[in-house]
């Protein structure tokens, strides 16, 4: 009896919101490098997204230069596939737009956050329908 | 007889679930009083209020969506204390100025009355068994193809459950209980960009509630626990998820009203109890429309 009145008052307790910051900045990091090749990739935001908005972002493909590790545009072995996903929830978001502005450098647009916490930007690149490398972005809505 | 016949109310307030995405599992469509067969009709306005993510951090949504529920649910026993019902859900979900509706995940019910009140007990409850089998014919986040995914009505996955109702009637009160456990099966995704396969688990929900009878009216409350293993990504993209968690409490009010016909207008909210994980949270009102046909 003790112990389903315990029961009872474990599963009855009041939910405590522990609210997060407020924000959406998705700025974790806002850079990875590929898992196979040198190249990296990082972003920054063009357009914030809101919950009924998608974002627009600047992508930057880069190599870090052997002597002194600064940053050297480069395109991309492949074709881009940028997708977000919820991995808690285990579900993406809308299709996402990638257009080539210069020599490593593309905007990516319609980032479409469905609900707010922890999500990964990942940019896969493709040779055909096969993912020859991906990085994964992790950021926070 | 008119307090067995009110304690069907409580069962609808199941199919309030985490409203990201198309929402939970279609709720079992039973026959709790001595009626031949029954059907409803429910109407219910959710509003996705807050996020709780892996971490049980709450985040505010300053932007709520609205998910609207049209449910048809229907009953009938088939043989001596053999039952078969269906749930019927038309979904509507709206953010901003952008909606979408369609039909929802369609639940089948098997019921058996396996503890029938056939002399009076002072304690042994009504108890009742039921298999459902809920078929994903409401689009899932993997299929959608609007930007917002307002077309996700469903979770995306077969699921076949198996549960129990107690339910028992003390003097002007009525209780109940509801203990159900479900299997979601793997489900495959491809489009342009992506293929995979969703891995789902296994997933339950408990639920306790009582209700107050004076004359035509029932006043009635209930508190309904729900789990739901992680979910994990395998194909083009790999992902581990999180397991799911969050409890809806629901307040309602009954009204009898002549030739078997009835309605309840309730309020449910998923903010008040629990732990919740890994959840849009949501309140909203339900007003439900029934008539039953006696054996």
């Amino acid at each position: 009896m003790k112990f389903v009145a315990l029961c009872f008052l474990i599963l009855g307790a009041c939910a405590k919101s522990n609210y997060a910051d407020s924000g959406g900045d998705a700025s974790d990091k806002n850079a990875a490098c590929f898992v196979h090749s040198r190249e990296c990739v990082s972003f920054t935001w063009e357009k914030m997204p809101t919950e009924v908005q998608a974002g627009d972002i600047l992508l930057k493909f880069f190599l870090l230069n052997a002597a002194d590790r600064t940053q050297v545009l480069a395109d991309p072995q492949g074709k881009i596939a940028l997708s977000l996903v919820m991995p808690g929830m285990a579900h993406g978001s809308s299709d996402i737009t990638v257009v080539r502005e210069d020599t490593g450098i593309f905007r990516a647009s319609g980032l479409f956050f469905s609900m707010h916490g922890a999500w990964e930007l990942h940019v896969q690149l493709k040779n055909g329908d096969v993912v020859s490398d991906e990085a994964i972005i992790p950021l926070h809505f | 007889m008119k307090l067995l016949f009110l304690f069907t109310f409580s069962l609808p307030l199941q199919a309030w679930a985490a409203a990201c995405c198309g929402g939970g599992l279609t709720a079992p469509s039973i026959i709790l009083g001595e009626d031949s067969a029954q059907m409803s009709v429910s109407y219910s306005n959710q509003a996705v209020v807050s996020d709780v993510d892996a971490e049980s951090l709450w985040h505010h949504r300053q932007d709520p969506e609205t998910t609207e529920t049209y449910t048809l649910n229907v009953a009938h026993i088939f043989w001596d204390r053999w039952q078969a019902g269906l749930g019927l859900p038309i979904v509507k979900r709206s953010l901003g100025d952008e909606s979408s509706s369609g039909l929802g995940d369609v639940a089948g019910t098997l019921g058996y009355e396996y503890l029938p009140e056939w002399e009076y007990s002072s304690w042994r409850p009504k108890g009742i068994g039921f298999v459902q089998l809920t078929a994903p014919t409401g689009r899932s986040n993997m299929d959608s193809d609007q930007t917002f995914q307002l077309d996700v009505r469903g979770r995306g996955f077969w699921t076949l459950g198996v549960g129990t109702l107690l339910t028992k009637i003390i003097s002007r009160w009525d209780l109940f209980t509801s203990l159900d456990v479900h299997r979601s099966f793997s489900h495959s995704y491809s489009d342009d960009q992506f293929t995979g396969t969703l891995i789902p688990g296994y997933g339950g929900d408990l639920g306790v509630g009582a209700g107050y009878n004076v004359g035509p009216y029932r006043f009635g409350g209930s508190i309904t626990w729900t789990y739901e293993d992680p979910i994990d990504m395998e194909g083009t993209i790999n992902s581990q998820g999180s397991a799911q968690r969050y409890a809806t409490t629901a307040l309602s009010l009954s009204y009898l009203l002549p030739e078997e016909w009835s309605v309840t207008g309730s309020y449910a909210d998923q903010t008040w109890f629990g732990s919740p994980t890994n959840a849009s949270l949501g309140r909203g009102l339900l007003i439900t429309a029934q008539k039953r046909w006696l054996r």
